[in-house]
């Protein structure tokens, strides 16, 4: 009986944590991901998959379900790494600001809620000053 | 013998004086035709005019330009760099009085184009200060604070709750919210303490997160492309998204007629055509006070709401002659609202705001605003939010003022005001958005928020909607 029980609570401990690993927003991943879902992100800021500005501070805005957990990554080498992680409200709504490198900037937005994970994945080229001034009649958003 | 004929002149002198006082008293106060009309009542206000100059009095005091347009807060942009300015800003006032300047300077001589919210899109990136007004205003309503003969050019630059002065060159834009259209005024004018002022605090700023940025930047404006994403309320395109956690001072209120006496309600009766000693005063058992005329009802609570209410739509005081535009209405109703409240002084950091005029054919009915360090407010009614003032105007006559007597200042500690984001997030909580089709934020602000009944002071967010709602959200 005895054996029966610990067998049980150890299958419950494993069952908890596997499924908390499993929905949490993993760290870092790799360069290439897949969702399972769709509807549950729009990223509208930046609007386009890939968009060139003069400024490194950026925002990153959209919409997510509500509830849903949205992880914002940044492409270092040959993976993403997590620079920001926040909970949607019941609007959805999302303006998170992020500081950019110069030159080319590789973003990566996750939401996930109820096992259901949707990737956006967005290019900011943050141009030097030198570019700037090359490039003033350039739309920048 | 000598002393009866002494007498006698006496009595008759007497006799003589007291019927010139009771005559005139008829002439100028009474109906001497039918409808109620009296010819020698247009000339009373040549008459205390002189009067009030022997008694040194001085004409009602004008409002002045702030507290007519009333920017509720001036984003300034340089480069990479954005800045929020509130009133409570030390910066506000004085780039406030440049923009002041310019305005004046621009209706010597300006011409207008229509452009396309992408050009102004692209001059929101200019260097520039972006004025958010409270509330609708126009151009014509501008051009006549300034006098300006040729405001009538720019009529259609109506219904404008923002105006984006770019001082990279002499240019001004603005947009009609009901048409829709976008204008660009150019004139001639020496930008440059403007522009030396918006880099200066530019650079005292430095580089930093982007904390401030108008809702077109963030997409929020127009519906997502993806067809699987969620229906969301949009949002008017420059509402100016503060991610920023903010805070303002705690405040509490006073009752501004706490102290008063047979004096103050004779003032006030005067300034409201009615006599102390003819109107049949009552009190309640709560303190508050009222005097009956036959046409007139003043009411003073005891818990400083102070009302009066002609009994007749052609009774009440007098606005003003030549009312013909909106600007002159609001100006003689401030005048009024400045005579009235010269009765109690408010207080440092105190003061009042226009805040709308509403048109119901020959009836007016203009909202004033308490601020306190600049932030309004706003007054908790069973019935709904209410503004501090209201005068109703029927033609030119005051037929209702209301007011609450109350001041603020300060109570020690901070309120601390919701993120925007949050605030969104709150109001989708209450507010059933799937119900109304077409319907957008057209602003979102801050406000302090009082309750008469329980003295209750908080800060609330207030969602404007384009189908005239307004949300508060606690």
């Amino acid at each position: 009986m005895k054996k029966v029980l610990k067998v049980t609570a150890l299958t419950l401990v494993i069952v908890v944590v596997m499924s908390l690993c499993a929905f949490a927003a993993p760290d870092s991943l790799p360069l290439e991901v897949y969702g399972n879902a769709n509807g549950i992100l729009t990223v509208t800021n930046p609007a386009s998959a890939s968009i060139s500005s003069y400024d490194r501070q950026h925002n990153i805005s959209g919409y997510a379900a509500e509830g849903a957990t949205v992880s914002i990554y940044a492409a270092y080498g040959d993976k993403y790494s997590a620079i920001k992680r926040f909970t949607v409200g019941a609007s959805g709504v999302f303006v998170q600001p992020v500081t950019l490198t110069r030159g080319r900037n590789d973003l990566l937005i996750r939401a996930d809620i109820n096992g259901q994970v949707q990737y956006v994945k967005r290019t900011v080229n943050v141009l030097s000053i030198n570019f700037f001034n090359l490039l003033k009649g350039f739309n920048l958003y | 013998m000598k002393r009866r004929e002494f007498v006698k002149t006496v009595i008759l002198t007497l006799l003589v004086i007291s019927s010139v006082i009771l005559a005139s008293k008829i002439w100028f106060t009474e109906e001497l035709w039918s409808g109620g009309y009296n010819s020698f009542s247009y000339k009373s206000a040549f008459f205390s005019g002189i009067s009030s100059w022997f008694r040194g009095e001085t004409s009602a005091k004008a409002l002045d330009y702030n507290q007519i347009f009333f920017p509720k807060q001036l984003m300034l942009t340089h480069s990479e760099t954005v800045i929020l300015l509130n009133p409570t800003d030390n910066s506000y006032n004085k780039i406030g009085e440049d923009i002041k300047q310019i305005l004046g300077e621009m209706f010597e001589e300006f011409s207008v184009a229509e452009i396309t919210q992408n050009e102004l899109e692209k001059a929101c990136k200019t260097t520039s200060v972006f004025v958010d007004f409270y509330n609708n205003t126009s151009f014509k309503m501008l051009g006549d604070y300034f006098g300006a003969k040729n405001s009538g050019e720019a009529a259609e630059i109506a219904n404008i709750r923002q105006l984006l002065i770019s001082s990279e060159e002499p240019a001004i834009y603005a947009r009609n919210n009901q048409s829709g259209k976008i204008y660009k005024v150019t004139f001639n004018s020496d930008m440059t303490a403007l522009n030396e002022k918006i880099i200066s605090a530019a650079k005292s700023k430095g580089e930093g997160q982007k904390l401030y940025s108008y809702a077109f930047e963030n997409g929020f404006d127009v519906p997502p492309e993806d067809p699987d994403a969620p229906k969301k309320m949009l949002l008017d395109s420059y509402i100016i998204i503060n991610i920023s956690g903010e805070s303002v001072p705690k405040i509490e209120t006073e009752s501004l007629i706490f102290e008063r006496n047979a004096d103050t309600d004779s003032a006030f009766l005067e300034i409201f055509d009615m006599d102390l000693n003819t109107s049949r005063p009552f009190s309640e058992t709560d303190g508050t006070v009222n005097y009956i005329e036959n046409y007139a009802k003043l009411r003073i609570n005891s818990n400083g709401l102070f009302e009066y209410d002609s009994l007749d739509a052609g009774k009440g005081p007098e606005l003003g002659e030549g009312l013909t535009s909106d600007y002159d209405i609001i100006k003689k109703a401030g005048e009024f609202l400045e005579k009235v409240n010269a009765i109690n002084t408010l207080p440092e950091g105190n003061n009042y705001v226009f805040n709308r005029l509403e048109k119901k054919e020959n009836r007016y009915e203009i909202y004033f605003d308490l601020t306190y360090n600049g932030i309004p407010v706003i007054l908790n009614r069973a019935s709904g939010t209410e503004s501090n003032i209201k005068i109703t105007v029927d033609g030119t006559k005051i037929t209702s003022y209301k007011q609450n007597f109350i001041a603020c200042r300060d109570a020690g500690g901070d309120f601390e005001i919701k993120n925007m984001i949050t605030a969104l997030d709150d109001f989708y909580s209450i507010y059933d958005t799937k119900s109304v089709e077409n319907v957008k934020i057209s602003d979102m602000y801050n406000t302090y928020y009082y309750n008469p009944e329980n003295k209750d002071m908080s800060v609330i967010w207030v969602v404007s909607l384009s189908n005239n709602e307004h949300v508060i959200v606690r």
